[in-house]
C-alpha cells in the first residue's frame, strides 16, 4: 500500500473498526514510514483534543423556561377550549343555537303578526278620547296583506290615488256640486253598495280586480270611526244580511259609510251593476233619523243605550259636517220603539219616514244635530 | 471508545414510558425528559452554532417543537434520537441565520470572544492548579471550536456526534437520516480536514 491509502484507512484504524488484515498492513507500513507515523500521532492528538472540550452545563432556568413556554401553551390551549366549551362542553354551541332559535322566532313571530295589525285592529285598541281624529277604514285587499291597497289606505284621508278619487266621483251622480267631504262620504257610499248583500269573498275579489285594473283601493269616508268591541255585528252584517247573527268580519261594515247622504229617505241597498247573483236577496232597508240634542255625547249614549235595550246593535259612530252619526242595526218591528226614546232625548226629524213595507233588519242611521 | 460501545448497548427505549405518558398529556411527564436530555442537547447546539445563549434558544425551541409533535411520533428510533434529530436540523437552521445576519453586519469582533467567554464561565472547576495550563487549555479549546466551526456543515455535524458526543455510527444515521457508510466516509474526511486546519493554526499538535 502506498501512503495515501494507508492514511485513508486511519480513522478507522483508531477506531479499531478495521479487519486485522489491514491493521497489520498499517501496522508494518508504519514502521518503515516515518511521515504516515507522523500523520497518524496529530490525527490522534487532533481527536483527543476534540473529545477533550468540555462539555457545557445547561442554566439553571433552562428547564424552567421550556416548561414555563410549554404549560403557557397548554393553559392558552385549554383557555380557549375551556371559554369556549366549559362546563357543559357545550356552552358556546348551545348560546349560538340558542340564540338564532330566538331570533328566528321572534323574526318569524314577528312577520306573522305583522297582517294582523292592520288599521282595524289598530282602530279597535283606540281609546275613545281618539276618536274625533279622521281615520281610514281599512278594506278587504288589506286583510289579503297586498302591500299597495294597505299602502294606500294608510296614507290617511288625502292618501287617494286620484284615479279611484275620480272613479268615486262618478258613481256617485247622485251627489254632484258637494264639497270634497261629501265627494267622499258618497264614494263611500258607492262603496256601500257594492258590498252590501254580498258575501265577502265577492267583495274582495271585485277589489282585488280593481286593482288588478290599475283602479286602486278607493278612498274610504273620513272621519270615519269603528267602535271598539263590536265586530261581531260588523260581521253580521257583511255576510248575512237578512239573519241577524254575530260574525267576525269587519271588512264590509267599513263600506257601510254614508249610506243615505242627509236625505230623510228609505233606499234599498243593492249591487251596483256588479254580478249581480245576490241582487234582491240579501239586501238590507236603510233609514235615517235626525235627532237634535243639545249634548253629543248624552245623545249619543242615550241612543246606544236605546238601540241595545230594543235588541239592536250598533254598527259604528261618524263624525261628519261636525255633527254625530250613530249607525246602528235594529229589528225594523223595533223602529217605532226607537223613535219613541229618540224623542225621550230630543227632537227627533224623520222627514216623512215611512215603515211601511219594511223587512227584517233595518240599517238606522241616526245623525244628532246640535241645538243651534 | 467506551463512549462509541455505550451508544451501541442501547437498544430499548428507556423513554417510552415517559413518552406514552406525555402523549396522554402529562406535562410533569414530560418535564422529567426536559431534565434528562437537556445538556446533551445544549452540547450538541452550543458545538454547532458556537453560541452559548443561542444554543439555549435551540435548546428551547426543540424541546417545545418536541412536546408539540410528540403525539406524531410513532417510537421508531428511540425518543432520545428523535431530540437529537430535531435539534441538530434547528442547530443547522439557526447557524444559517446567524451566518446571513453576520454576512449582513460585517465581521464581528465580539462572536469567537462571546463563545469563549461562555465557555470559560461554564468550565467546571479544573483539577489543575496551574492557571497558565487552564489558560493554555481554554486557547486549546478555542482553537479546536474555531477549526470545528470553519468545517462545513456536514462534517461539523458528524465531527460533533461522533467524536464529541460519542454516538454509534448507527445512532448517527438515525439522527441525521443518512447511510452509516456516509456517515464513516463523511468522518474520516472531516477528521483528515480538522488536523490540518488545527495543526495550521497550532503549529505543532
Amino acid at each position: 500500500m502506498e501512503c495515501g491509502e494507508i492514511r485513508e484507512k486511519f480513522s478507522a484504524y483508531i477506531e479499531g473498526i478495521i479487519s486485522l488484515e489491514e491493521q497489520s498492513v498499517i501496522d508494518e507500513h508504519l514502521k518503515s514510514c516515518r511521515e504516515c507515523s507522523e500523520s497518524l500521532a496529530d490525527l490522534r492528538k487532533t481527536l483527543e483534543h476534540v473529545k477533550n472540550l468540555e462539555d457545557v452545563d445547561p442554566p439553571q432556568w433552562l428547564t424552567q423556561k421550556i416548561m414555563t413556554r410549554i404549560k403557557a401553551k397548554e393553559r392558552a390551549k385549554k383557555g380557549i377550549l375551556g371559554r369556549l366549551f366549559y362546563p357543559l362542553h357545550v356552552k358556546l354551541p348551545m348560546e349560538v343555537a340558542a340564540t338564532l332559535v330566538i331570533a328566528v322566532t321572534a323574526f318569524y313571530i314577528s312577520k306573522s303578526m305583522q297582517p294582523g295589525i292592520d288599521l282595524e285592529t289598530y282602530k279597535l285598541a283606540k281609546a275613545p278620547s281618539e276618536r274625533t281624529e279622521p281615520q281610514v277604514p281599512t278594506s278587504p285587499t288589506s286583510r289579503k296583506g297586498g302591500e299597495g291597497g294597505f299602502g294606500v289606505e294608510t296614507r290617511g284621508k288625502e292618501a287617494v290615488v286620484g284615479k279611484d278619487e275620480d272613479m268615486s266621483r262618478k258613481q256617485s251622480p247622485e251627489i254632484g256640486g258637494s264639497t270634497s267631504i261629501k265627494e267622499r262620504e258618497e264614494s263611500a257610499s258607492q262603496e256601500l253598495r257594492q258590498g252590501y248583500g254580498r258575501r265577502e269573498f265577492s267583495f274582495e275579489k271585485e277589489k282585488a280586480s280593481a286593482i288588478a285594473e290599475g283602479k286602486g283601493v278607493p278612498a274610504k269616508p273620513m272621519e270615519q270611526e269603528v267602535i271598539s268591541g263590536r265586530p261581531s255585528a260588523i260581521k253580521k252584517f257583511a255576510e248575512a244580511p237578512k239573519v241577524p247573527a254575530p260574525a267576525e268580519k269587519r271588512d264590509v261594515m267599513k263600506a257601510s259609510g254614508d249610506v243615505l247622504g242627509n236625505k230623510s229617505k228609505t233606499e234599498i241597498l243593492a249591487h251596483d251593476g256588479v254580478a249581480g247573483e245576490d241582487m234582491g236577496k240579501k239586501d238590507i232597508e236603510s233609514i235615517t233619523l235626525g235627532l237634535v240634542a243639545k249634548d253629543y255625547e248624552t245623545a249619543e249614549k242615550n241612543i246606544t243605550d236605546s238601540i241595545r235595550l230594543l235588541g239592536g246593535k250598533i254598527i259604528k259612530f261618524e263624525i261628519s259636517d261636525g255633527n254625530r252619526i250613530v249607525f246602528a242595526e235594529l229589528n225594523h218591528g223595533k223602529l217605532g220603539e226607537l223613535i219613541g226614546k229618540l224623542r225621550l232625548i230630543g227632537e227627533v226629524k224623520k222627514d216623512g219616514l215611512s215603515l211601511e213595507g219594511m223587512e227584517g233588519d233595518v240599517v238606522v242611521r241616526i245623525e244628532i244635530v246640535g241645538v243651534k | 471508545m467506551s463512549n462509541y460501545i455505550k451508544g451501541k448497548e442501547r437498544t430499548a427505549d428507556e423513554d417510552a414510558e415517559i413518552v406514552s405518558l406525555c402523549k396522554k398529556g402529562d406535562v410533569d411527564a414530560f418535564e422529567v425528559l426536559v431534565r434528562k436530555h437537556q445538556k446533551r442537547l445544549l452540547n450538541i447546539a452550543y458545538r454547532m452554532v458556537s453560541n452559548y445563549e443561542e444554543a439555549c434558544e435551540v435548546v428551547q425551541d426543540a424541546f417545545f417543537s418536541a412536546y408539540r409533535d410528540i403525539k406524531n411520533f410513532e417510537g421508531r428510533a428511540k425518543f432520545s434520537t428523535w431530540l437529537y434529530t430535531i435539534v441538530v436540523n434547528l442547530s443547522r437552521n439557526r447557524l444559517k441565520q446567524l451566518n446571513i445576519r453576520s454576512q449582513r453586519e460585517g465581521p464581528s469582533f465580539d462572536d469567537s470572544v462571546s463563545a469563549g467567554d461562555s465557555e470559560i464561565t461554564l468550565e467546571p472547576v479544573s483539577n489543575e492548579p496551574s492557571v497558565l495550563e487552564r489558560l493554555e487549555r481554554r486557547d486549546v479549546q478555542l482553537r479546536v471550536q474555531e477549526c470545528i466551526n470553519s468545517l462545513d456543515s456536514e462534517s461539523k455535524e458528524v465531527v460533533i456526534l461522533r467524536d464529541i458526543q460519542g454516538f454509534s455510527y448507527d445512532e448517527i444515521s438515525d439522527i441525521l437520516k443518512i447511510a452509516e457508510g456516509t456517515v464513516k466516509s463523511r468522518l474520516f474526511r472531516a477528521r483528515e480536514e480538522l488536523k490540518n486546519r488545527l495543526k495550521k493554526m497550532v503549529g505543532e499538535l
